[in-house]
Protein backbone atom coordinates (compact mmCIF):
# COMPACT_ATOMS: atom_id res chain seq x y z
CA UNK A 1 0.00 0.00 0.00
CA UNK A 2 1.23 3.43 -0.87
CA UNK A 3 2.00 5.18 2.42
CA UNK A 4 3.15 8.54 1.17
CA UNK A 5 0.23 10.74 0.14
CA UNK A 6 1.33 12.84 -2.80
CA UNK A 7 -0.37 16.13 -1.91
CA UNK A 8 -2.27 17.57 1.03
CA UNK A 9 -5.69 15.92 0.85
CA UNK A 10 -8.66 18.16 0.15
CA UNK A 11 -11.21 18.63 2.92
CA UNK A 12 -14.76 19.47 1.91
CA UNK A 13 -16.64 21.57 4.41
CA UNK A 14 -20.41 21.90 4.70
CA UNK A 15 -22.94 23.14 7.25
CA UNK A 16 -25.46 20.87 8.93
CA UNK A 17 -28.15 23.38 9.94
CA UNK A 18 -28.94 23.21 13.64
CA UNK A 19 -26.22 20.62 14.30
CA UNK A 20 -22.78 21.87 13.33
CA UNK A 21 -20.17 21.49 10.61
CA UNK A 22 -19.26 18.51 8.50
CA UNK A 23 -15.81 17.92 7.04
CA UNK A 24 -15.20 15.15 4.52
CA UNK A 25 -11.79 13.90 3.35
CA UNK A 26 -11.08 11.16 0.82
CA UNK A 27 -8.47 8.58 1.81
CA UNK A 28 -5.60 7.30 -0.33
CA UNK A 29 -6.56 3.73 0.49
CA UNK A 30 -10.09 4.35 -0.77
CA UNK A 31 -13.22 5.43 1.08
CA UNK A 32 -13.47 8.58 3.10
CA UNK A 33 -13.56 10.02 6.60
CA UNK A 34 -16.26 12.43 7.78
CA UNK A 35 -15.83 14.56 10.89
CA UNK A 36 -18.85 16.24 12.47
CA UNK A 37 -18.02 19.20 14.71
CA UNK A 38 -20.74 20.29 17.13
CA UNK A 39 -20.70 23.68 18.85
CA UNK A 40 -20.54 21.97 22.28
CA UNK A 41 -17.17 20.48 21.32
CA UNK A 42 -18.37 16.94 20.67
CA UNK A 43 -16.95 15.31 17.53
CA UNK A 44 -18.27 12.38 15.58
CA UNK A 45 -15.88 10.49 13.35
CA UNK A 46 -17.28 8.36 10.52
CA UNK A 47 -15.26 5.94 8.44
CA UNK A 48 -16.70 4.95 5.06
CA UNK A 49 -15.25 2.22 2.86
CA UNK A 50 -14.88 2.79 -0.87
CA UNK A 51 -18.20 3.38 -2.69
CA UNK A 52 -20.21 2.93 0.50
CA UNK A 53 -22.70 5.40 1.90
CA UNK A 54 -23.05 3.57 5.22
CA UNK A 55 -20.15 3.97 7.63
CA UNK A 56 -18.06 0.99 8.65
CA UNK A 57 -17.43 2.56 12.02
CA UNK A 58 -18.45 5.63 14.02
CA UNK A 59 -16.65 7.19 16.98
CA UNK A 60 -18.13 9.79 19.31
CA UNK A 61 -15.50 11.90 21.05
CA UNK A 62 -16.24 14.29 23.89
CA UNK A 63 -14.48 17.65 23.68
CA UNK A 64 -11.50 16.67 25.83
CA UNK A 65 -11.11 13.29 24.13
CA UNK A 66 -11.13 14.95 20.75
CA UNK A 67 -8.38 17.33 21.89
CA UNK A 68 -6.25 14.46 23.10
CA UNK A 69 -6.68 12.51 19.86
CA UNK A 70 -5.89 15.65 17.91
CA UNK A 71 -2.63 15.97 19.85
CA UNK A 72 -1.75 12.36 19.09
CA UNK A 73 -2.50 12.83 15.40
CA UNK A 74 -1.10 16.33 15.33
CA UNK A 75 1.95 17.43 13.41
CA UNK A 76 3.89 18.08 16.63
CA UNK A 77 4.86 14.42 16.99
CA UNK A 78 5.60 13.68 13.38
CA UNK A 79 7.57 16.77 12.42
CA UNK A 80 10.36 17.18 14.97
CA UNK A 81 10.90 20.70 16.23
CA UNK A 82 14.20 22.36 15.35
CA UNK A 83 15.20 23.08 18.89
CA UNK A 84 15.44 20.56 21.64
CA UNK A 85 13.27 22.20 24.27
CA UNK A 86 9.67 22.55 23.35
CA UNK A 87 6.90 22.53 25.84
CA UNK A 88 3.18 22.46 25.28
CA UNK A 89 0.66 22.80 28.07
CA UNK A 90 -2.46 20.65 27.63
CA UNK A 91 -4.62 21.69 30.54
CA UNK A 92 -3.24 19.68 33.48
CA UNK A 93 -0.61 17.98 31.35
CA UNK A 94 2.62 19.05 29.70
CA UNK A 95 3.98 17.67 26.50
CA UNK A 96 7.79 18.04 26.34
CA UNK A 97 10.55 17.35 23.86
CA UNK A 98 13.85 16.46 25.53
CA UNK A 99 17.07 15.66 23.69
CA UNK A 100 19.34 12.89 24.87
CA UNK A 101 23.07 13.76 25.13
CA UNK A 102 25.86 11.22 24.87
CA UNK A 103 26.47 11.57 28.60
CA UNK A 104 22.86 11.12 29.63
CA UNK A 105 22.44 8.17 31.99
CA UNK A 106 19.66 6.88 29.77
CA UNK A 107 21.68 6.71 26.54
CA UNK A 108 22.10 3.06 25.57
CA UNK A 109 19.30 1.90 27.85
CA UNK A 110 16.04 0.42 26.66
CA UNK A 111 12.76 2.06 27.65
CA UNK A 112 12.21 -0.80 30.11
CA UNK A 113 15.66 -0.45 31.69
CA UNK A 114 15.28 3.31 32.02
CA UNK A 115 12.25 2.68 34.23
CA UNK A 116 11.23 6.25 33.47
CA UNK A 117 7.52 5.91 34.03
CA UNK A 118 7.84 4.11 37.35
CA UNK A 119 10.45 6.57 38.64
CA UNK A 120 8.94 9.83 37.42
CA UNK A 121 5.37 9.17 36.33
CA UNK A 122 5.93 10.66 32.89
CA UNK A 123 5.43 8.53 29.76
CA UNK A 124 7.44 8.46 26.57
CA UNK A 125 4.95 8.70 23.75
CA UNK A 126 7.41 8.99 20.88
CA UNK A 127 11.09 8.96 20.00
CA UNK A 128 12.32 11.25 17.26
CA UNK A 129 15.45 9.95 15.54
CA UNK A 130 17.16 11.37 12.46
CA UNK A 131 14.08 13.10 11.24
CA UNK A 132 11.94 10.03 11.77
CA UNK A 133 9.31 9.47 14.43
CA UNK A 134 8.84 6.27 16.42
CA UNK A 135 5.41 6.79 17.97
CA UNK A 136 4.46 4.69 20.98
CA UNK A 137 7.93 3.07 21.37
CA UNK A 138 7.97 -0.56 22.57
CA UNK A 139 9.62 -1.35 25.94
CA UNK A 140 12.65 -2.86 24.20
CA UNK A 141 13.29 0.41 22.32
CA UNK A 142 16.94 1.36 22.92
CA UNK A 143 17.79 5.04 23.26
CA UNK A 144 20.71 6.59 21.38
CA UNK A 145 22.53 9.87 21.79
CA UNK A 146 20.80 12.56 19.75
CA UNK A 147 17.34 11.05 20.16
CA UNK A 148 14.59 13.44 21.15
CA UNK A 149 12.08 11.95 23.57
CA UNK A 150 8.51 13.24 23.51
CA UNK A 151 7.10 12.83 27.00
CA UNK A 152 3.76 13.56 28.56
CA UNK A 153 2.90 14.03 32.23
CA UNK A 154 1.99 16.60 34.85
CA UNK A 155 4.45 19.52 35.10
CA UNK A 156 6.04 17.91 38.18
CA UNK A 157 6.40 14.55 36.45
CA UNK A 158 7.93 16.20 33.40
CA UNK A 159 10.45 18.06 35.58
CA UNK A 160 11.47 14.80 37.25
CA UNK A 161 11.77 13.11 33.87
CA UNK A 162 13.88 15.97 32.53
CA UNK A 163 16.22 15.68 35.52
CA UNK A 164 16.56 11.94 34.94
CA UNK A 165 17.08 12.24 31.19
CA UNK A 166 19.62 15.05 31.45
CA UNK A 167 21.39 13.32 34.29
CA UNK A 168 21.18 16.01 36.99
CA UNK A 169 19.13 13.83 39.30
CA UNK A 170 20.39 10.25 39.05
CA UNK B 1 -45.77 29.06 44.51
CA UNK B 2 -47.39 25.64 44.98
CA UNK B 3 -48.47 25.68 41.35
CA UNK B 4 -45.01 26.65 40.13
CA UNK B 5 -43.45 23.89 42.20
CA UNK B 6 -45.86 21.21 41.07
CA UNK B 7 -45.54 22.22 37.43
CA UNK B 8 -41.74 22.14 37.63
CA UNK B 9 -41.74 18.81 39.48
CA UNK B 10 -44.29 17.25 37.11
CA UNK B 11 -42.39 18.40 34.02
CA UNK B 12 -39.14 17.15 35.47
CA UNK B 13 -40.55 13.69 36.22
CA UNK B 14 -42.31 13.47 32.86
CA UNK B 15 -39.22 14.53 30.91
CA UNK B 16 -37.01 12.18 32.89
CA UNK B 17 -39.35 9.24 32.32
CA UNK B 18 -39.61 9.94 28.58
CA UNK B 19 -35.83 10.07 28.30
CA UNK B 20 -35.50 6.83 30.24
CA UNK B 21 -37.84 5.23 27.70
CA UNK B 22 -35.66 6.57 24.89
CA UNK B 23 -38.27 9.09 23.75
CA UNK B 24 -38.09 12.82 23.15
CA UNK B 25 -39.00 14.78 26.28
CA UNK B 26 -41.87 16.50 24.43
CA UNK B 27 -43.74 13.16 24.62
CA UNK B 28 -43.51 13.28 28.41
CA UNK B 29 -44.70 16.90 28.63
CA UNK B 30 -47.77 16.33 26.45
CA UNK B 31 -48.60 13.06 28.17
CA UNK B 32 -48.36 14.81 31.56
CA UNK B 33 -50.92 17.40 30.54
CA UNK B 34 -53.28 14.82 29.08
CA UNK B 35 -52.99 12.39 32.00
CA UNK B 36 -53.38 14.96 34.79
CA UNK B 37 -55.28 17.70 32.99
CA UNK B 38 -58.80 18.97 33.74
CA UNK B 39 -60.56 16.17 31.82
CA UNK B 40 -58.72 13.32 33.54
CA UNK B 41 -59.76 11.31 36.60
CA UNK B 42 -56.74 12.75 38.46
CA UNK B 43 -56.97 16.46 37.65
CA UNK B 44 -53.77 17.74 39.27
CA UNK B 45 -53.24 20.52 36.74
CA UNK B 46 -55.72 23.12 35.56
CA UNK B 47 -55.11 25.71 32.88
CA UNK B 48 -54.05 28.94 34.55
CA UNK B 49 -52.87 32.44 33.81
CA UNK B 50 -49.35 31.60 35.01
CA UNK B 51 -48.95 28.46 32.92
CA UNK B 52 -50.35 30.21 29.89
CA UNK B 53 -48.04 33.17 30.32
CA UNK B 54 -44.93 31.00 30.53
CA UNK B 55 -46.23 28.91 27.66
CA UNK B 56 -46.63 31.98 25.45
CA UNK B 57 -43.07 32.96 26.21
CA UNK B 58 -42.00 29.42 25.27
CA UNK B 59 -43.75 29.71 21.93
CA UNK B 60 -42.12 33.06 21.19
CA UNK B 61 -38.71 31.78 22.19
CA UNK B 62 -39.03 28.68 20.00
CA UNK B 63 -39.66 30.97 17.04
CA UNK B 64 -37.02 33.47 18.07
CA UNK B 65 -34.44 30.69 18.07
CA UNK B 66 -35.72 29.35 14.79
CA UNK B 67 -34.94 32.78 13.35
CA UNK B 68 -31.60 32.96 15.14
CA UNK B 69 -30.50 29.61 13.66
CA UNK B 70 -31.82 30.53 10.25
CA UNK B 71 -29.37 31.95 7.81
CA UNK B 72 -29.86 32.40 4.09
CA UNK B 73 -26.26 31.32 3.54
CA UNK B 74 -27.04 27.84 4.80
CA UNK B 75 -29.95 27.71 2.44
CA UNK B 76 -27.98 28.55 -0.66
CA UNK B 77 -25.18 26.16 0.27
CA UNK B 78 -27.45 23.18 -0.36
CA UNK B 79 -28.45 24.83 -3.61
CA UNK B 80 -30.82 23.42 -6.15
CA UNK B 81 -31.17 20.03 -4.45
CA UNK B 82 -32.66 21.58 -1.30
CA UNK B 83 -35.07 23.74 -3.27
CA UNK B 84 -36.27 20.80 -5.36
CA UNK B 85 -36.50 18.39 -2.41
CA UNK B 86 -38.18 21.01 -0.21
CA UNK B 87 -40.77 21.79 -2.86
CA UNK B 88 -41.69 18.12 -3.30
CA UNK B 89 -41.92 17.91 0.50
CA UNK B 90 -44.82 20.39 0.35
CA UNK B 91 -46.97 17.36 -0.58
CA UNK B 92 -47.32 16.82 3.16
CA UNK B 93 -49.21 20.08 3.41
CA UNK B 94 -51.80 18.67 1.01
CA UNK B 95 -52.40 15.74 3.38
CA UNK B 96 -53.71 17.91 6.19
CA UNK B 97 -55.54 20.29 3.88
CA UNK B 98 -57.36 17.41 2.18
CA UNK B 99 -58.20 15.91 5.57
CA UNK B 100 -59.64 19.22 6.76
CA UNK B 101 -61.82 19.49 3.67
CA UNK B 102 -62.94 15.85 3.86
CA UNK B 103 -63.91 16.27 7.50
CA UNK B 104 -65.97 19.30 6.59
CA UNK B 105 -63.99 21.73 8.78
CA UNK B 106 -63.80 24.31 6.00
CA UNK B 107 -60.85 25.62 4.01
CA UNK B 108 -59.42 27.81 6.76
CA UNK B 109 -59.20 24.90 9.21
CA UNK B 110 -57.85 22.88 6.29
CA UNK B 111 -54.97 25.36 5.91
CA UNK B 112 -54.18 25.05 9.62
CA UNK B 113 -54.31 21.25 9.46
CA UNK B 114 -52.11 21.38 6.36
CA UNK B 115 -49.50 23.31 8.32
CA UNK B 116 -49.74 20.79 11.16
CA UNK B 117 -49.08 17.79 8.91
CA UNK B 118 -46.49 19.62 6.83
CA UNK B 119 -43.93 20.71 9.34
CA UNK B 120 -41.50 18.09 10.70
CA UNK B 121 -39.87 18.56 14.07
CA UNK B 122 -36.38 20.01 13.55
CA UNK B 123 -35.67 19.66 17.27
CA UNK B 124 -36.52 15.97 17.50
CA UNK B 125 -34.90 15.07 14.18
CA UNK B 126 -31.60 16.89 14.80
CA UNK B 127 -31.34 15.32 18.25
CA UNK B 128 -32.06 11.79 17.00
CA UNK B 129 -29.65 12.13 14.06
CA UNK B 130 -26.91 13.10 16.51
CA UNK B 131 -27.70 10.49 19.15
CA UNK B 132 -28.09 7.61 16.71
CA UNK B 133 -24.96 8.73 14.89
CA UNK B 134 -26.45 9.13 11.43
CA UNK B 135 -25.13 12.63 10.76
CA UNK B 136 -22.67 11.71 8.01
CA UNK B 137 -25.22 9.73 6.01
CA UNK B 138 -25.86 11.49 2.69
CA UNK B 139 -29.61 11.64 3.36
CA UNK B 140 -29.04 13.27 6.78
CA UNK B 141 -27.46 16.34 5.22
CA UNK B 142 -30.33 16.54 2.74
CA UNK B 143 -32.89 16.13 5.51
CA UNK B 144 -31.39 18.94 7.59
CA UNK B 145 -31.43 21.16 4.53
CA UNK B 146 -35.09 20.41 3.85
CA UNK B 147 -35.88 21.27 7.47
CA UNK B 148 -34.52 24.77 6.83
CA UNK B 149 -36.81 25.02 3.81
CA UNK B 150 -39.71 23.90 6.01
CA UNK B 151 -38.87 26.59 8.57
CA UNK B 152 -39.06 29.25 5.91
CA UNK B 153 -42.30 27.82 4.50
CA UNK B 154 -43.76 27.70 7.99
CA UNK B 155 -43.06 31.39 8.53
CA UNK B 156 -44.87 32.11 5.28
CA UNK B 157 -47.77 29.88 6.39
CA UNK B 158 -47.97 31.52 9.81
CA UNK B 159 -47.86 34.96 8.26
CA UNK B 160 -50.50 34.08 5.72
CA UNK B 161 -52.79 32.48 8.30
CA UNK B 162 -52.30 35.44 10.61
CA UNK B 163 -53.37 37.84 7.90
CA UNK B 164 -56.31 35.67 6.80
CA UNK B 165 -57.70 35.46 10.31
CA UNK B 166 -57.02 39.06 11.33
CA UNK B 167 -60.47 40.19 10.24
CA UNK B 168 -59.62 41.87 7.02
CA UNK B 169 -60.62 45.52 7.46
CA UNK B 170 -58.39 48.14 5.84
CA UNK B 171 -57.14 49.20 9.31
CA UNK B 172 -55.69 45.71 9.76
CA UNK B 173 -53.80 45.89 6.52
CA UNK B 174 -52.56 49.33 7.45
CA UNK B 175 -51.32 47.91 10.79
CA UNK B 176 -49.53 45.06 9.07
CA UNK B 177 -48.01 47.46 6.58
CA UNK B 178 -46.76 49.63 9.45
CA UNK B 179 -45.29 46.57 11.16
CA UNK B 180 -43.55 45.46 7.98
CA UNK B 181 -42.10 48.93 7.41
CA UNK B 182 -40.96 49.01 11.04
CA UNK B 183 -39.20 45.67 10.63
CA UNK B 184 -37.66 46.81 7.38
CA UNK B 185 -36.37 49.93 9.06
CA UNK B 186 -35.04 47.94 12.02
CA UNK B 187 -33.28 45.58 9.67
CA UNK B 188 -31.74 48.48 7.79
CA UNK B 189 -30.79 50.86 10.61
CA UNK B 190 -31.52 48.97 13.81
CA UNK B 191 -28.77 46.35 13.86
CA UNK B 192 -25.98 48.54 15.17
CA UNK B 193 -27.96 50.13 18.03
CA UNK B 194 -29.42 46.71 18.84
CA UNK B 195 -25.94 45.25 19.10
CA UNK B 196 -24.76 48.06 21.32
CA UNK B 197 -27.88 47.72 23.44
CA UNK B 198 -27.17 44.03 23.97
CA UNK B 199 -23.59 44.56 25.12
CA UNK B 200 -24.46 43.65 28.68
CA UNK B 201 -23.29 40.95 31.02
CA UNK B 202 -24.98 38.38 33.22
CA UNK B 203 -28.64 38.57 34.11
CA UNK B 204 -29.12 42.01 32.58
CA UNK B 205 -28.34 40.47 29.20
CA UNK B 206 -30.96 37.74 29.64
CA UNK B 207 -33.56 40.21 30.93
CA UNK B 208 -32.94 42.55 28.05
CA UNK B 209 -33.21 39.75 25.50
CA UNK B 210 -36.50 38.51 26.98
CA UNK B 211 -37.85 42.05 27.07
CA UNK B 212 -36.90 42.50 23.44
CA UNK B 213 -38.65 39.29 22.37
CA UNK B 214 -41.80 39.89 24.42
CA UNK B 215 -42.21 43.57 23.61
CA UNK B 216 -41.28 43.14 19.96
CA UNK B 217 -43.86 40.38 19.54
CA UNK B 218 -46.54 42.29 21.48
CA UNK B 219 -45.89 45.48 19.55
CA UNK B 220 -46.36 43.57 16.31
CA UNK B 221 -49.49 41.95 17.72
CA UNK B 222 -50.98 45.36 18.48
CA UNK B 223 -50.53 46.24 14.82
CA UNK B 224 -52.30 43.04 13.78
CA UNK B 225 -49.04 41.39 12.71
CA UNK B 226 -48.64 37.72 13.78
CA UNK B 227 -46.44 37.78 16.90
CA UNK B 228 -44.92 34.39 16.07
CA UNK B 229 -43.57 35.76 12.81
CA UNK B 230 -42.32 38.86 14.62
CA UNK B 231 -40.36 36.71 17.06
CA UNK B 232 -38.84 34.80 14.15
CA UNK B 233 -37.84 38.02 12.37
CA UNK B 234 -36.25 39.37 15.56
CA UNK B 235 -34.20 36.21 15.84
CA UNK B 236 -33.16 36.43 12.23
CA UNK B 237 -32.08 40.01 12.75
CA UNK B 238 -29.62 38.88 15.42
CA UNK B 239 -28.43 35.80 13.51
CA UNK B 240 -25.48 37.65 12.03
CA UNK B 241 -24.64 39.66 15.13
CA UNK B 242 -21.76 38.98 17.47
CA UNK B 243 -24.23 38.20 20.25
CA UNK B 244 -25.50 35.06 18.52
CA UNK B 245 -23.35 32.62 20.49
CA UNK B 246 -24.02 34.39 23.77
CA UNK B 247 -27.76 34.37 23.12
CA UNK B 248 -27.57 30.64 22.48
CA UNK B 249 -25.54 29.99 25.60
CA UNK B 250 -27.64 32.01 28.01
CA UNK B 251 -31.13 31.70 26.54
CA UNK B 252 -31.31 28.05 25.48
CA UNK B 253 -32.10 26.82 29.01
CA UNK B 254 -34.82 29.50 29.26
CA UNK B 255 -36.22 28.46 25.93
CA UNK B 256 -36.29 24.78 26.84
CA UNK B 257 -37.99 25.41 30.18
CA UNK B 258 -40.55 27.79 28.70
CA UNK B 259 -41.15 25.44 25.76
CA UNK B 260 -41.84 22.58 28.19
CA UNK B 261 -44.49 24.76 29.84
CA UNK B 262 -45.85 25.59 26.39
CA UNK B 263 -46.29 21.88 25.63
CA UNK B 264 -48.02 21.40 28.99
CA UNK B 265 -50.25 24.43 28.42
CA UNK B 266 -51.25 22.99 25.06
CA UNK B 267 -52.01 19.57 26.54
CA UNK B 268 -54.13 21.19 29.28
CA UNK B 269 -56.21 22.91 26.62
CA UNK B 270 -57.05 19.55 25.04
CA UNK B 271 -60.59 18.34 25.70
CA UNK B 272 -59.84 14.72 26.58
CA UNK B 273 -63.30 13.42 25.62
CA UNK B 274 -63.14 15.16 22.26
CA UNK B 275 -59.57 13.92 21.74
CA UNK B 276 -60.67 10.33 22.27
CA UNK B 277 -63.49 10.72 19.75
CA UNK B 278 -61.14 12.10 17.11
CA UNK B 279 -58.27 9.76 18.01
CA UNK B 280 -59.05 7.35 15.11
CA UNK B 281 -58.91 10.29 12.71
CA UNK B 282 -55.57 11.36 14.18
CA UNK B 283 -54.15 7.85 13.85
CA UNK B 284 -55.22 7.55 10.22
CA UNK B 285 -53.80 11.00 9.56
CA UNK B 286 -50.51 9.95 11.18
CA UNK B 287 -50.35 6.82 9.04
CA UNK B 288 -51.13 8.72 5.85
CA UNK B 289 -48.54 11.38 6.75
CA UNK B 290 -45.89 8.71 7.31
CA UNK B 291 -46.66 7.08 3.95
CA UNK B 292 -46.82 10.34 2.01
CA UNK B 293 -43.62 11.49 3.69
CA UNK B 294 -41.92 8.27 2.67
CA UNK B 295 -43.19 8.69 -0.89
CA UNK B 296 -42.35 12.37 -1.24
CA UNK B 297 -39.00 11.86 0.47
CA UNK B 298 -38.18 9.01 -1.90
CA UNK B 299 -39.17 11.01 -4.96
CA UNK B 300 -37.24 14.05 -3.72
CA UNK B 301 -34.17 11.92 -3.07
CA UNK B 302 -34.27 10.21 -6.45
CA UNK B 303 -34.59 13.41 -8.50
CA UNK B 304 -31.72 14.99 -6.55
CA UNK B 305 -29.29 12.12 -7.04
CA UNK B 306 -29.53 10.22 -3.78
CA UNK B 307 -29.32 6.43 -4.05
CA UNK B 308 -32.39 4.17 -3.78
CA UNK B 309 -31.58 3.32 -0.17
CA UNK B 310 -30.67 6.87 0.87
CA UNK B 311 -33.85 8.24 -0.72
CA UNK B 312 -35.96 5.88 1.38
CA UNK B 313 -33.94 7.00 4.39
CA UNK B 314 -34.62 10.65 3.58
CA UNK B 315 -38.37 9.94 3.71
CA UNK B 316 -38.00 8.03 6.98
CA UNK B 317 -36.00 10.76 8.68
CA UNK B 318 -38.65 13.42 8.02
CA UNK B 319 -41.48 11.55 9.80
CA UNK B 320 -41.34 12.99 13.37
CA UNK B 321 -43.72 15.90 14.00
CA UNK B 322 -43.47 18.03 17.10
CA UNK B 323 -43.12 21.53 18.47
CA UNK B 324 -44.03 23.43 15.31
CA UNK B 325 -47.25 21.51 14.73
CA UNK B 326 -48.19 22.62 18.23
CA UNK B 327 -47.24 26.21 17.40
CA UNK B 328 -49.67 26.15 14.48
CA UNK B 329 -52.51 24.56 16.42
CA UNK B 330 -51.84 27.07 19.19
CA UNK B 331 -52.45 29.83 16.70
CA UNK B 332 -55.61 28.06 15.45
CA UNK B 333 -56.95 27.85 19.00
CA UNK B 334 -56.80 31.62 19.35
CA UNK B 335 -58.61 32.35 16.08
CA UNK B 336 -62.19 33.44 16.70
CA UNK B 337 -63.20 33.05 13.07
CA UNK B 338 -63.00 29.27 13.46
CA UNK B 339 -66.07 27.62 15.04
CA UNK B 340 -65.52 26.42 18.61
CA UNK B 341 -66.20 22.79 17.64
CA UNK B 342 -63.57 22.86 14.92
CA UNK B 343 -61.00 24.35 17.25
CA UNK B 344 -61.62 21.63 19.85
CA UNK B 345 -61.36 18.97 17.16
CA UNK B 346 -58.10 20.44 15.80
CA UNK B 347 -56.47 20.49 19.26
CA UNK B 348 -57.65 16.95 19.96
CA UNK B 349 -56.43 15.60 16.64
CA UNK B 350 -53.08 17.36 16.92
CA UNK B 351 -52.38 16.03 20.43
CA UNK B 352 -52.84 12.39 19.39
CA UNK B 353 -51.21 13.00 16.00
CA UNK B 354 -48.04 14.55 17.38
CA UNK B 355 -47.69 11.96 20.13
CA UNK B 356 -48.06 9.15 17.57
CA UNK B 357 -45.56 10.57 15.11
CA UNK B 358 -42.96 11.50 17.71
CA UNK B 359 -43.05 8.00 19.15
CA UNK B 360 -43.21 6.21 15.78
CA UNK B 361 -40.62 8.56 14.32
CA UNK B 362 -38.24 7.95 17.23
CA UNK B 363 -38.68 4.21 16.85
CA UNK B 364 -37.66 4.48 13.20
CA UNK B 365 -34.41 6.14 14.26
CA UNK B 366 -33.64 3.54 16.92
CA UNK B 367 -33.58 0.73 14.33
CA UNK B 368 -32.74 3.00 11.41
CA UNK B 369 -30.25 0.85 9.50
CA UNK B 370 -32.39 -2.28 9.70
CA UNK B 371 -35.65 -0.58 8.75
CA UNK B 372 -33.95 1.33 5.95
CA UNK B 373 -32.34 -1.86 4.60
CA UNK B 374 -35.59 -3.85 4.75
CA UNK B 375 -37.66 -1.17 3.07
CA UNK B 376 -35.01 -0.68 0.41
CA UNK B 377 -35.20 -4.40 -0.38
CA UNK B 378 -39.02 -4.59 -0.39
CA UNK B 379 -39.31 -1.56 -2.60
CA UNK B 380 -36.98 -2.93 -5.28
CA UNK B 381 -38.53 -4.04 -8.54
CA UNK B 382 -38.72 -7.87 -8.90
CA UNK B 383 -36.02 -7.79 -11.55
CA UNK B 384 -33.65 -5.73 -9.36
CA UNK B 385 -34.35 -8.07 -6.46
CA UNK B 386 -33.44 -11.09 -8.60
CA UNK B 387 -30.19 -9.42 -9.70
CA UNK B 388 -29.32 -8.68 -6.09
CA UNK B 389 -29.93 -12.30 -5.05
CA UNK B 390 -27.79 -13.58 -7.91
CA UNK B 391 -24.95 -11.29 -6.95
CA UNK B 392 -25.14 -12.44 -3.36
CA UNK B 393 -25.01 -16.08 -4.44
CA UNK B 394 -22.01 -15.30 -6.61
CA UNK B 395 -20.27 -13.64 -3.71
CA UNK B 396 -21.04 -16.60 -1.48
CA UNK B 397 -19.54 -18.94 -4.11
CA UNK B 398 -16.37 -16.86 -4.34
CA UNK B 399 -16.18 -17.00 -0.59
CA UNK B 400 -16.42 -20.83 -0.56
CA UNK B 401 -13.84 -21.19 -3.32
CA UNK B 402 -11.41 -19.13 -1.39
Amino acid sequence: MNRTPSATPQVKESTLPGVGKKYVMSLEEGGHVAVIVKPDGERQLYHFLQDQDRPRDVLTLAGTEAQQVAQLLGPTLVAPPDHEDLQIALGQLDLEWIELDADSPMTGMTLLESDLRKRTGASVIAVLRAGEAIPNPPVEQRFEAGDTLVIIGTPAQCDAARARIEGDGA
Amino acid sequence: MLELGSVALGLYLAGWLAQRLGLASIVGYIALGLAFGPGSPVPIYTPSETIHLFGELGLLMLLFFMGLEFSPARFTEGGRAIVVAGTIDLANFAVGFAAGMLLGYGWLAGLFLGGITYISSSGVIAKLLTEKRLLAYPEAERTLGVLVYEDLAMIAILGGLGLLTAGGGWQDFLGVAVALVAFGALLRWGRRPLERLLSREGETFVLLAIALIALGAMGAHQLGFPEAVAAFLLGMMLAESRHKERLEETLVPWRDVAAAVFFLDFALSVDLGAALTVAPIALVLALVTALVNLGSGYLAGRVTELSHRASIGHGLMLIPRGEFSLVIVGLAASVSVLPEGVRTALTGITSVYVLTLVVAGSFVFVAYDRINERLAYWLLSPAARRRLREREQQLARVHLDA
